[in-house]
């Protein structure tokens, strides 16, 4: 919403900060954040305007190397602080980055209650199984009885299903794609953007320095584009009448991670209202003049309101 | 000390759930409109339903802000309260009572504490009594109250006839209104000041307050006007109705909080929830900034647990949005990693903290002031932050608008500490002077070219740059981790130094800026050799147990424990020979504090650490007892 309005076609270079990631060689991440560079370029978005939120871990370092605004924050809180942001002015593209344990198991609670939210963000989930910052231990998506480099014993846990927890919660858009087709993950990536609602983009990436088990090849000979097995694939829910149809097709598609993982957008929802809706239907002002636009007081530092006006029957 | 016509203590009890607080609101409400001054503290279990619970309170034509363990009437709504209470009421006082259940056993309320029935059978045994109701009636009449029994079936039959309803478990949903009715009736209150009361709390549906005036009515029949109290004489001017919780939530809005987050725990809740309640309000039409929105609006947010309350308060206050959460110590506990990263990104938030009892789960409906030494130290690592507490709600009031203004200005974590005994004790208090208002906007960094701005690029001694997000037109990075002056991740050593220096320096430079009377207050004779320190909500029985005492002492309230004003308290009690700590703790953590900060050693502490606050007479006599004595350390025992 600034007053100058920036008509040039950005490039993936303009979004690029001077800072080197510090990632290891061959991390998924690189992907991610050449996904990220472009989608934002062909999306013009201004940098002034858009939010990345991220957590901690390899993959919450991404905003330092992006010339946006950029919130590197706690490890599994970038959801609440993206919702703060979010709410404060609705205006704002605001995307949170973070890993399968940032989103899976610290901050679990908050990524199903953004799904209940259905608040307008995006988030993009580097899912490469392991927590690589602290040394490989097992992340959330790590199958169970799965030894990998650094973990002393096969992992005793059962993996989460991201895709199928996101549905569960109610996020209006999910969708999953791989880090090394860059291709697919910024046509994904630009459609959880322009979502109007909570959107997750499952990104499955390989950990060539700690994941000895899901590598590269191990991906890249299961996974499929959903649409090129099922041309007739519709994910999209157009009419309210639809949604439990194709939400149905979404989960059980869902449940389909082994031998073969699908790739490629499960389910889209645009019918259902988004949280900033919700809470503008007591605050109807705050989607026409976001809050952080809004007066607190008058110009000569006066409250805009009075105990008369605000509790009128507790005047005695 | 003012002069009173009329002083006046108070309780009304019965079984949560069961109308106590209605019968409360009524009693305040219409106290008020007889023209009087009016206080009441909330005093219940953690308890849906079924548990004793009550309001003890004072009447005066003066305000009040505290009251005394005696009290001068008892309205009872069962039998419960009649024997919970047997100790409380003051020679020549009233108990009224309900002769139906006279013969209760104290066995038969089923939700009696078991260690107070215990110990209560003991005193009844002592004093050869029967366990009864009737027994706690004959020990008050030996104690030198009246005690006026009356049948609450046959008045409330009597209503029925009146308002054509025969079924006596419908006419029970009188029974509050009946139970302060007669007090009213006894204390000689206008009968029409009742109306007032009853449509404030039970709304204003003519069936519904003629049915109640039916109550008042009978009530005032059934008893006869003993204390004569009659309208207040003197014109008292417009005042407000209000607790703590809802003195708070009025000051954000009035100091520009648009953001307020919480998960819902006791006793923060309600000052969400009050908010919530009434989420937008119309503006002046006559007001400027009325023009590009007419309506005043508060984004408040349940969040799913503090974590996300306190994180989500800090997005908000991030993008520029003057934010704030609300909770109580388990809560607290959860937000510390959040108040420690507003520390190191530099992000202002007020985060208001309602103490009740701990450790854990603790005492959740009872007061305390045992996380002082916790609000100060919330958090790893060093960083500023501001920790004020409050000494009573009219201070809350203001003092959430302050917090507001420097929360934003210092971009640094504002703990607004109060307590439990503040959130729910409501008052009739007078309205708040507006010109002592200030709403402190600190301006935002506006760019015409979209830009990488260095928020943290700023001199030792400054403040870092304040962007608002979609405003300020551009773009910045913010990080937990150290960082260089655009926030991105660095760990270079000196930097590591110097970013630090820079963020503790902000403390110097509120503890410049910030006024002294903002941080301690002194009361009473300043070349007095005695000195009682305290801080927080016991504020007003100290002033209070002072003139009781009729010793002109010195009376240092201090506020502000980060940055902690050490010279101006130092200065105070530099001539003093006798320092008396009074606190709501077992540890007496703000003596620990005056002691870290000053070097000055408390001669007494006076502490209370059973979840309830000091009452008047209490803390008089104890401080008496101090003088005397000379002992180091007293505890109170004071049970009401």
């Amino acid at each position: 919403m600034s007053s100058v309005k920036v008509t040039l076609r950005r490039t993936p270079a303009d979004y690029k900060t001077g800072s080197m990631p510090d990632w290891c060689p061959g991390c998924g991440d690189f992907g991610i954040l050449q996904a990220l560079l472009n989608a934002f370029a062909e999306l013009n978005l201004d940098p002034a305007n858009t939010v990345l939120v991220s957590g901690i871990g390899c993959s919450a370092k991404i905003p330092h190397y992006l010339k946006i605004v950029g919130v590197h924050t706690l490890h599994g809180r970038a959801i609440p602080f993206a919702m703060g942001i979010k709410l404060a002015n609705p205006t704002l593209e605001v995307i949170v980055d973070g890993g399968d344990g940032d989103l899976l198991a610290i901050g679990a609670g908050h990524f199903v209650a953004l799904g209940r939210r259905n608040l307008d963000i995006a988030v993009i989930m580097h899912d490469n199984a392991v927590y690589g910052l602290t040394k490989g231990q097992a992340g959330p998506t790590l199958p169970r009885g799965i030894k990998v480099k650094a973990i002393p014993r096969p992992n005793v846990h059962d993996a989460v299903n991201p895709v199928l927890l996101a549905l569960a919660s109610g996020y209006t858009f999910v969708a999953r794609t791989y880090s090394y087709d860059i291709k697919h993950q910024v046509e994904v990536i630009k459609q959880a953007i322009q979502h109007r609602g909570a959107a997750l983009v499952h990104i499955l990436q390989p950990c060539p320095t700690y994941n000895t088990f899901q590598t590269r090849e191990w991906y890249e000979q299961r996974i499929y584009r959903i649409e090129e097995e099922d041309p007739g694939w519709d994910p999209v829910v157009r009419d309210p009448g639809d949604a439990w149809d194709k939400y149905n097709r979404a989960v059980n598609k869902a449940l389909e991670f082994g031998d073969r993982i699908p790739i490629g957008v499960f389910y889209k929802n645009e019918t259902v209202p988004t949280f900033e809706e919700r809470v503008a239907e007591s605050i109807p002002s705050m989607l026409r003049v976001p809050p952080v636009m809004q007066p607190i007081a008058t110009k000569d530092g006066r409250p805009l309101i009075t105990i008369e006006r605000y509790l009128p029957d507790r005047i005695v | 000390m003012p002069q009173r016509r009329v002083d006046l203590y108070w309780l009304v009890g019965g079984p949560q759930g069961r109308g106590v607080e209605t019968a409360a609101m009524i009693f305040l409400r219409s106290v008020a409109a007889a023209g009087y001054y009016a206080y009441g503290r909330r005093e219940y279990w953690s308890n849906i339903a079924g548990r004793h619970s009550y309001f003890l309170g004072r009447i005066s034509d003066v305000p009040v802000w505290s009251v005394k363990s005696k009290v001068q009437i008892l309205m009872s709504i069962d039998g419960q309260t009649v024997i919970e209470h047997v100790r409380d009421v003051a020679p020549g006082g009233l108990v009224i009572y309900n002769k139906d259940e006279e013969n209760r056993q104290f066995e038969s309320y089923t939700m009696f504490s078991k260690k107070t029935m215990a110990r209560l059978t003991k005193h009844f045994k002592e004093e050869g009594v029967e366990t009864t109701v009737k027994g706690a009636v004959e020990l008050y009449k030996r104690n030198g109250a009246r005690a006026l029994g009356v049948s609450y079936n046959e008045l409330l039959r009597k209503v029925g006839e009146r308002i054509g309803i025969r079924d006596l478990i419908t006419l029970g949903r009188f029974v509050s209104t009946l139970s302060v009715a007669l007090g009213a009736a006894a204390l000689g209150l206008p009968k029409e000041a009742l109306r007032a009361g009853v449509e404030f709390s039970l709304g204003k549906r003519p069936n519904i307050v003629q049915q109640n005036m039916e109550v008042v009515n009978v009530a005032y029949e059934a008893v006869e006007n003993v204390f004569n109290l009659g309208a207040a004489g003197a014109e008292r001017g417009k005042a407000i109705l209000w607790n703590g919780n809802e003195a708070v939530a009025v000051g954000k809005i009035m100091g520009g909080i648009r953001f307020v987050s919480f998960y819902p725990i006791t006793p923060a809740a309600d000052e969400a929830l009050f908010i919530e309640s009434r989420p937008s309000v119309e503006l002046d039409p006559s007001l400027e900034e009325a023009r590009l929105v007419d309506r005043l609006g508060v984004i408040t947010i349940q969040a799913e647990d503090e974590l996300a309350a306190v994180n989500a308060a800090s997005g908000a206050a991030i993008a520029g949005l003057r934010a704030s959460t609300t909770t109580s110590g388990p809560g607290f506990s959860l937000m510390a990693e959040g108040i420690s990263f507003m520390g190191m990104a530099e992000v202002g938030v007020v985060i208001t903290l309602w103490m009740r009892g701990g450790p854990s789960t603790g005492l959740p409906t009872r007061t305390s002031q045992a996380d002082l030494r916790f609000a100060l130290h919330t958090g790893h690592g060093e960083f500023p932050r501001i920790v004020l507490a409050s000494g009573d709600v009219e201070e809350a009031f203001y003092d959430a608008i302050k917090t507001a203004n420097w929360a934003e200005r210092y971009q640094v974590p504002v703990i607004h500490l109060l307590d439990k005994n503040l959130a729910s004790s409501y008052m009739v208090m007078p309205l708040p002077r507006y010109d002592d208002i200030r709403v402190e906007a600190a301006p935002a960094e506006v760019y015409s070219e979209p830009l990488l701005v260095p928020r943290y690029d700023y001199p030792l001694g400054g403040l870092p740059r304040r962007i608002v997000f979609g405003v300020s037109n551009a773009y910045i990075h913010l990080a937990g981790n150290e960082h260089d002056e655009y926030g991105d991740v660095d760990e270079d050593a000196e930097l590591a130094r110097t970013m630090q220096e820079k963020r503790l320096k902000k403390l110097e430079l509120i503890d410049r800026e910030i006024p002294d009377e903002e941080k301690v207050r002194i009361y009473g004779n300043q070349n007095s050799d005695v000195a009682i320190v305290s801080w927080g909500s016991t504020k007003r029985a100290i002033l209070d147990a002072l003139d009781e005492l009729g010793e002109d002492l010195m009376f240092v309230q201090l506020r502000m424990f980060q940055p902690f004003p050490a010279t101006p308290v130092r200065e105070a009690l530099r001539r003093v020979r006798k320092v008396i700590f009074v606190e709501n703790n077992y540890m007496a953590q703000g003596a620990s504090v005056l002691r870290e900060k000053t070097g000055v050693e408390p001669d007494t502490v006076i502490v209370k650490y059973n979840g309830r606050p000091f009452t008047v007479d209490e803390l008089a006599q104890l401080i008496d007892s101090a003088l005397r004595t000379g002992e180091r350390r007293i505890v109170a025992y004071g049970e009401l």
